[in-house]
C-alpha cells in the first residue's frame, strides 16, 4: 500500500493515519512512496500523538532506507534515527536529569581547551625552542586547571547519561515506575549499543549495509513500542511459560 | 525447582514495570525468592514520589510477594529463605514496603520474625506510618506470644514512644508561665495508640509482666516530663489529680492525651498480673512506689491497686491507711479516700482510733488555706470563715467512714452535715460540673393561658426577673411563652393588643409580635387593625432604655430594635401572605410602622467601619490571620434600618399588587413610585450617600434593582446613576455585587443596565473587598452573560460578551462552558434546534480560540464533558468535538459521564469511542480514575473488539494491552472473549 505523507504545521503527520486537515497545512507529495508494516504504523501512531516531529524523524529514517538512487541513505536513516532517540526525552518534562541539548558538548569542550591551549603556548615561559621546562607559571597552571576539569567532566558525563537513561525508561514506563536495577541496565546497555551504531554509521566511522540497519530498526522499534504501546498481554503469556517451567519442579507447599 | 536460568529468562523478557507485577504475582514457590535476589530484582525498592503537596508510595510488588509467600510457605527452609531476602532488602522510605515486610514477619516463625522487629522499630521513626503502627501492634503480639517477648519489649518500646509537642519549641519563645504546660503525643494517632495498649500490650503482659510494667513506667514518666517547660524541677508533682482525677475509670477523668492513656495501661496491666499471681501484689506496689519519688501518680496507682485486691496485702494497706503524709495529701486525696471507704472497716479499733483521733484533731493547714484565700479574695478570713472550714474538713473526712462508725462519731458527723450541710464530692479535691440551660418562665405557658390578656399584662408588670438569668426565670423566659401562646391564639391576643401599651418592656413587645408573626406562618388568621396600631405604638418608643445593659444575655431585650425589626418581619410577611394579607386601606397604619424605623441607627458608621471598612481585618492583622466579613445584604438584612429599607421596598411593591387590581390601575400604575410619595421620598432620602452613609442600605437597593425597574421605568432609570454611583465604587459594589450574585438574571434589566454590565466586565479580577460574598461577582457575572446567551438575548459577536472574554481568565471562561454543559445535563425535554444551533456555535468558537491559546486552552475546554454527557446535542457532532478537546486539552470533566456516554454510542460509533477512551486513559497517567469507571470502559472495548471496524478493532486491543501495562490485568479477559 502507497500512501502520501501530509505534513501538517499543526496537526499530526496523516499518512495513512486518521484525522482532520487543519487550516495552514501543506501537502507535500514524498519522493519515494513508502509501505509501512503494522508495528510500524503503530510506533508512527504514538510517536505522532506525543509530537509529530518525532514521527517525522521515524518517518524520515524509514523513507530513506526505502528510497533508492541515494547514496548516502543509511547515513543519513541513522542520523534521523540518533536524533529520535535524543529527542524523545524532550517531550516527557518530568524526566529530571538534564536532557542532552542542556549538557555540554564534546566538540565545544575540547574547542574551548585547545584555544587555551594555544593561547598558552604562545605566552608561557616553560616552553622554549619547542622544549617544555621550568617552574610552572600563570599561564600553564590556568590552562592546566582548565585541562582537569575537563578530565572530571568526562569522568562524569558518561553516567549522567547513563542515569538520564534510566530517568527516560522510567517516565515512558507506562506505570512510570523504575524497573528492577539490573533489568534497567541491560535496557541501557541495549540502548546505548543501539545509538553507538547509529552514531558511527551516521558520522561514516563505519559502513554499514541496509540489512544491518535494518536489524537495529526493528530493534528500536520494539524498544520503543514495550514503552510507549506495549502488548502486555502478549508478554504475559511468555511470562506464564517461564513461570510454569520454573513451578513443575518446585516443591510442594 | 526454577533455576537461575530461569530467572534470567524473565529478567530478558521484562519490560517494563507492570511485568514486575504480573510475574510476581503469578510466582507460587518459595524457591524463587533467593534465586530472584540474587539476579537483582530485590535490589531497588520503590521510593516515594512527590505528587502535588504530597506523597505518594508506590506498592512495589517483591515486597508483596514476600508477604505472600511467608503466609503461605511454613517450612523452615522456605522461611529462612524468606526471611534472608527480606533483610537484604536496601533501606527505603517507602511506607507501603516497611508495610509488607512487617505483614511478613507475621507470617513467619517469631524466631525469624525476630530478626526483622529491629528494622520495624526504626521504620516506626518514620514520619509517614499509614497503617504500620497497628501491623507492628500485631507483631508485637506474634513475637511475645511466639516465646520472644525479648525482641517484643524493644518493638513495644519504638512504637509506644512518647515524642514532644509538636508546638514545642513556638511555645518556648514566650518565656512566661502561661507558655509552660505541653502535649506530648505519640509518633501517630492516638486512638490508634489506645488500640494498640488494649490489644497487643495485654499480651506482652502475659510474656514478661513486671518488665511490660517497667517499659509502660518508663514511657508515662517521659510523657508527664514532657508535659512542663521546667519538667524535671516538677518531681514529684505531676498534677495528676487534675488531669486524671480518679485512677479507675470515672467520668470526672478527661481522657485526653497520651499520659491518660498510660495510666490506664499500667493500672489495667497491674491488675491484669495481679488477677493472675495475687503474690504479685507486693511487688508490684513496690515497683510503683519506687516509681513515686518520680512522679505521684505511681503511688496513686500502687494504693488502686491495694484497694482492688486488699486480701493480698492487708497489711500494706494498713500501713498506707495509718500514713499520715497520705491522709493529709491532696495528690493522693481520691485513692487514699477509696482504700479508707473499703478498708476502714478491716483495722483494728486502736488503728480505727488513730485516723479518727486525726480527723478529731482538725486539719493541720487550716491557716495555710485561710491565708491563701485572705489572698486571693483580698477579704479577712475570721473566725467563723476558719470554723466553718474546720467543720466542713471534718465531715468530708468522716463522709469515707460513714457506714463504719460507731453511734457517737455518726452523731459527730450528723451535726457536721446539719451545720455545713451534706459533703459535696469529698474524694475530689475539685469537681467538674455541667449542664445545658436556657431561660425559664416563672408561670408555665398553660397557666399564662388561663389570663386574659389584661391579667396577662397585670401579671407581667408585676413580675420582677430573677437576679441570675442564666439559671432563674427570666423576662426572655416569659417572653417565649407569650410568642408561643399569642402564635396559638392570635385573635385573642389582637384583641387585647394594646393592653400591652400600659407594658414599656420590649421583651414582651417584641414576643407577641413574633407570636403573629408565627400564627401568619402557619395560616391562622387574626385582625390586622389592633396588631398594626400596637405597631405604630411600639415603632415610636424611645429606642434606648436608660440604664439598660447591651448585654445580649441579660434575659431580657436591651433596647427596642429587637421588636422593631420584629415589626418589619411580621409587616414584610404580612404583604405576601396568603391566607391573612394585610387589607390595603390599612396602608396609612402600616407606613406608620415603618417609616419611623427607616430613621433607626442600626447599622450604625461604627459598624460598618468594623465590618464593611476593614476594622476587623486590621484587629486580626496583628494575629497574623486574614478575615473577611459578611457582604453588606448579610449585613443590612440583620440590622434595623436595613430591615426597614426592604419593608419600604415590600410595601410598594403590595400596594402596586392591590392598584392592579383595581379597575382604572393602567393609569395609576403608570405613575409607578407617584402613587405612594411616602416611599419615594425615603427612597430617595437614603439614595444620598451624605444623608445614609451605609454600604448595608444601598445593597438593598442592589438586591431590588429588578423590582424597583419593573415598579417605575422612569424613576429607576433617573436614579440609576444613585443607586450605582460610578464616582464612589465602593457604592456602586456594595449595590451591583448585590445584584448580581443574588438576582436573576432578567432580559429587560440587560436593556436597562448594559452600560453597568460593560463596567462590571472592566471590574472582573478587580473585586477587592474586606467582605466575602457567597456567590463570587465575576462568577455571577460569568452566570448572568451565558443565561443570556442561552436565550438568545445576547449573541457571541456582542461587544458585552467579547469584552468578557477578552477580561476573563481561562477559570472565568470555563463556567459559561460549564453552565451551558450543566443546563443541558438537566434538560428533561428535547432540546429546540435554535438553541442547540446557538450552543454549537459557541463552542466551535470557543474551540477557535482556544487552538490560539493552546497553552490555557484546557482549563476552558475540559467543561465540555458535561455538554457531551448530557446526550442533548447531536451524537456524531459531539464525539468529533470530544476528540477535539481531548487533543487539546488532554483532559475532560466529570471523566465519568463522558465515559458513561460513550459506553452509550460506542456501538454506533465504536472507532470514536475508543479513541476518546484511549485518550481518556492516557491522560490517566497514575490509572486511578478509571477506578471508577472500569465496567463502562470495559462495555466501550468490547463493542470495538466486536465491531466491524478493523481500525477500531486495533485500537481496542491496544487499549487492553495499554491499561494492563498499568497493571490493570483484569482487561485481558476482553481478549479472550469470542468475536461473534
Amino acid at each position: 500500500m502507497y500512501a502520501t505523507i501530509t505534513v501538517s504545521t499543526v496537526g499530526r503527520p496523516e499518512m495513512s493515519l486518521r484525522g482532520e486537515a487543519v487550516g495552514g497545512e501543506e501537502t507535500i507529495d514524498a519522493q519515494a512512496p513508502l509501505e509501512l508494516g503494522g508495528r510500524q504504523r503503530v510506533l508512527a501512531e504514538a510517536l505522532s500523538e506525543k509530537d509529530p516531529r518525532l514521527a517525522w524523524m521515524y518517518l524520515g529514517a524509514l523513507t530513506a532506507l526505502e528510497g533508492s538512487g541515494n547514496p548516502d541513505a543509511v547515513a543519513q536513516a541513522c542520523h534521523s534515527l540518533r536524533e529520535l532517540m535524543e529527542k524523545i526525552p524532550r517531550w516527557y518534562p518530568d524526566i529530571a536529569v538534564p536532557a542532552p541539548e542542556q549538557l555540554p558538548r564534546m566538540n565545544d569542550k575540547v574547542r574551548a581547551l585547545s584555544e587555551k591551549w594555544k593561547r598558552m603556548r604562545a605566552r608561557t615561559q616553560c616552553l622554549n625552542n619547542g622544549t617544555w621546562g621550568g617552574p610552572i607559571d600563570g599561564d600553564l597552571a590556568t590552562v592546566l586547571k582548565v585541562a582537569d576539569d575537563f578530565f572530571a567532566w568526562l569522568e562524569t558525563d558518561r553516567p549522567l547519561r547513563r542515569l538520564r537513561t534510566v530517568e527516560m525508561f522510567r517516565t515512558l514506563d507506562p506505570m512510570q515506575l523504575p524497573l528492577p536495577t539490573r533489568i534497567a541496565e541491560l535496557r541501557v546497555d541495549e540502548w546505548s549499543s543501539c545509538r553507538d551504531y547509529l552514531v558511527k554509521v551516521a558520522h561514516h566511522d563505519i559502513t554499514a549495509t541496509h540489512q544491518e540497519v535494518n536489524a537495529w530498526v526493528y530493534f528500536l522499534e520494539g524498544f520503543l513500542l514495550d514503552l510507549i504501546r506495549p502488548r502486555t498481554f502478549e508478554k504475559h503469556e511468555g511470562i506464564d511459560t517461564i513461570v510454569k517451567e520454573g513451578e513443575q519442579n518446585a516443591d510442594p507447599r | 525447582m526454577p533455576t537461575l536460568d530461569d530467572v534470567r529468562k524473565l529478567r530478558q523478557t521484562i519490560k517494563n514495570a507492570s511485568d514486575v507485577e504480573y510475574m510476581f504475582s503469578k510466582l507460587q514457590s518459595a524457591k524463587w525468592a533467593p534465586l530472584l535476589a540474587e539476579e537483582g530484582f530485590f535490589s531497588s525498592p520503590y521510593e516515594p514520589v512527590p505528587e502535588g503537596n504530597g506523597i505518594l508510595f508506590p506498592a512495589w510488588p517483591q515486597s508483596r510477594f514476600l508477604a505472600r509467600l511467608a503466609a503461605e510457605h511454613q517450612s523452615r527452609e522456605d522461611q529462612e529463605a524468606i526471611t534472608s531476602v527480606a533483610l537484604a532488602i536496601p533501606k527505603t522510605s517507602n511506607v507501603r514496603i516497611h508495610l509488607d515486610l512487617v505483614e511478613t514477619a507475621l507470617g513467619l516463625d517469631p524466631d525469624l520474625a525476630s530478626r526483622l522487629a529491629p528494622l520495624a522499630a526504626e521504620w516506626l521513626r518514620s514520619p509517614y506510618l499509614l497503617g504500620l503502627p497497628r501491623r507492628a501492634g500485631a507483631l508485637v503480639s506474634h513475637l511475645a506470644k511466639g516465646g520472644r517477648a525479648d525482641v517484643a519489649l524493644l518493638l513495644a518500646e519504638a512504637l509506644l514512644a512518647v515524642e514532644e509537642d509538636p508546638r514545642s519549641k513556638e511555645l518556648d519563645v514566650d518565656e512566661s508561665g502561661f507558655r509552660d504546660l505541653r502535649q506530648p503525643t505519640a509518633r501517630f494517632d492516638l486512638w490508634e495508640y489506645e488500640q494498640i495498649l488494649n490489644k497487643n500490650i495485654p499480651d506482652l503482659i502475659d510474656a514478661a509482666g513486671e518488665q511490660t510494667i517497667g517499659l509502660l513506667c518508663d514511657l508515662l514518666d517521659r510523657a508527664i516530663l514532657l508535659s512542663d517547660r521546667h519538667g524535671a524541677e516538677r518531681r514529684p508533682e505531676d498534677l495528676s489529680r487534675i488531669w486524671r482525677p480518679a485512677i479507675e475509670d470515672h467520668q470526672q477523668n478527661l481522657s485526653l492525651g497520651v499520659k491518660d492513656l498510660l495510666v490506664v495501661a499500667i493500672r489495667n496491666a497491674a491488675e491484669q498480673l495481679a488477677r493472675k499471681d495475687p503474690f504479685s501484689v507486693r511487688r508490684l506496689v513496690a515497683l510503683l512506689e519506687g516509681r513515686a519519688q518520680d512522679w505521684v501518680v505511681f503511688g496513686r496507682i500502687a494504693l488502686h491497686l491495694l484497694r482492688l485486691f486488699p486480701n493480698a496485702a492487708p497489711e500494706l494497706a494498713r500501713e498506707r491507711l495509718l500514713d499520715r503524709s497520705l491522709f493529709d495529701s491532696l495528690d493522693m486525696k481520691h485513692e487514699y479516700f477509696l482504700l479508707e471507704s473499703d478498708c476502714f472497716g478491716h483495722l483494728s479499733g486502736e488503728d480505727r482510733d488513730t485516723i479518727l483521733r486525726w480527723i478529731d484533731q482538725g486539719p493541720r493547714d487550716a491557716e495555710a488555706v485561710a491565708s491563701t484565700w485572705e489572698k486571693f479574695t483580698g477579704q479577712t478570713a475570721t473566725e467563723e470563715w476558719k470554723n466553718a472550714y474546720v467543720r466542713s474538713w471534718k465531715r468530708d473526712h468522716l463522709k469515707p467512714l460513714e457506714g463504719q462508725l460507731d453511734p457517737a462519731w455518726k452523731q459527730v458527723y450528723a451535726n457536721l452535715v446539719a451545720e455545713a450541710g451534706p459533703a459535696q464530692h469529698p474524694e475530689f479535691t475539685s469537681y467538674h460540673e455541667g449542664g445545658a440551660w436556657g431561660p425559664s418562665s416563672p408561670l408555665s405557658g398553660e397557666e399564662l393561658a388561663k389570663m386574659s390578656a389584661r391579667e396577662l399584662v397585670d401579671y407581667l408588670a408585676s413580675w420582677e426577673p430573677s437576679a441570675d438569668p442564666f439559671h432563674g426565670a427570666s423576662r426572655e423566659g416569659l417572653g417565649r411563652e407569650i410568642t408561643a401562646l399569642v402564635s396559638e391564639s392570635p385573635d385573642k391576643y389582637a384583641a387585647g393588643a394594646r393592653e400591652f401599651e400600659r407594658l414599656p418592656e420590649p421583651t414582651y413587645a417584641r414576643a407577641g409580635i413574633q407570636g403573629f408573626d408565627g400564627a401568619l406562618k402557619s395560616g391562622t388568621t387574626f385582625d390586622w387593625r389592633p396588631v398594626l396600631v400596637f405597631c405604630t405604638w411600639a415603632v415610636t418608643r424611645q429606642r434606648d432604655i436608660p440604664g439598660r445593659s447591651d448585654e445580649p444575655f441579660a434575659g431580657m431585650d436591651p433596647h427596642w430594635g429587637w421588636t422593631r425589626t420584629a415589626i418589619l418581619r411580621l409587616l414584610i410577611n404580612g404583604f405576601v401572605s396568603g391566607s391573612n394579607p394585610i387589607p390595603p386601606d390599612l396602608r396609612e397604619f402600616v407606613w406608620q410602622a415603618i417609616e419611623p424605623v427607616t430613621h433607626d441607627p442600626d447599622p450604625t458608621p461604627e459598624h460598618e467601619q468594623k465590618y464593611l471598612h476593614g476594622g476587623v481585618q486590621e484587629e486580626y492583622r496583628k494575629w497574623g490571620t486574614k478575615v473577611r466579613s459578611p457582604d453588606p445584604l448579610t449585613s443590612a438584612i440583620n440590622s434595623v434600618r436595613g430591615t426597614a429599607m426592604e419593608a419600604t421596598v415590600q410595601y410598594t411593591l403590595w400596594l402596586r399588587r392591590d392598584l392592579q387590581k383595581r379597575a382604572e390601575h393602567d393609569d395609576i400604575l403608570a405613575r409607578g413610585l407617584d402613587a405612594m410619595p411616602e416611599a419615594r421620598e425615603v427612597l430617595e432620602h437614603h439614595l444620598d450617600a451624605a444623608e445614609d452613609p451605609s454600604l448595608s442600605i444601598r445593597s438593598i437597593f442592589g438586591q431590588r434593582l429588578p423590582w424597583l425597574l419593573g415598579l417605575d421605568r422612569g424613576w429607576a432609570e433617573e436614579n440609576r446613576p444613585r443607586i450605582l454611583p460610578r464616582e464612589m465604587p465602593e457604592y456602586w459594589h456594595a449595590a451591583w455585587d448585590t445584584y448580581v450574585c443574588y438576582c436573576k438574571p432578567y432580559d429587560d434589566v440587560l436593556d436597562w443596565l448594559r452600560d453597568e454590565y460593560a463596567h462590571a466586565v472592566e471590574q472582573i479580577g478587580k473585586h477587592e473587598h474586606v467582605w466575602f460574598t457567597p456567590q463570587a461577582p465575576d462568577h455571577s457575572l460569568a452566570l448572568h452573560l451565558a443565561t443570556f446567551y442561552w436565550r438568545g438575548k445576547l449573541p457571541y459577536d456582542d461587544h458585552l460578551f467579547q469584552a468578557f472574554y477578552r477580561a476573563a481568565d481561562p477559570s472565568l471562561r470555563a463556567q459559561v462552558l460549564n453552565y451551558f454543559g450543566r443546563s443541558l445535563y438537566q434538560m428533561k425535554e428535547p432540546i429546540p434546534s435554535g438553541l442547540a444551533d446557538r450552543l454549537m456555535d459557541i463552542w466551535s468558537n470557543r474551540l477557535r480560540a482556544a487552538k490560539r491559546e493552546p497553552s490555557i486552552a484546557g482549563e476552558e475546554l475540559k467543561e465540555f464533558g458535561w455538554w457531551f454527557g448530557s446526550g442533548k446535542l447531536e451524537d456524531q457532532w459531539s464525539i468529533n468535538q470530544l476528540l477535539e478537546v481531548l487533543r487539546l486539552a488532554k483532559r475532560v470533566d466529570p471523566d465519568f459521564m463522558v465515559v458513561e456516554r460513550l459506553a452509550q454510542v460506542s456501538e454506533a460509533l465504536p472507532l470514536e469511542a475508543i479513541q476518546a477512551l484511549g485518550m481518556i486513559v492516557e491522560a490517566d497517567v497514575k490509572g486511578w480514575n478509571i477506578l471508577g469507571w472500569r465496567d463502562k470502559a470495559k462495555q466501550i472495548i468490547r463493542a470495538a473488539l466486536k465491531s466491524n471496524n478493523a481500525e477500531a478493532r486495533q485500537k481496542g486491543v491496544d487499549l487492553v494491552n495499554l491499561v494492563g501495562s498499568r497493571g490493570h490485568f483484569d482487561f485481558g479477559e476482553l481478549l479472550k472473549e469470542p468475536v461473534e
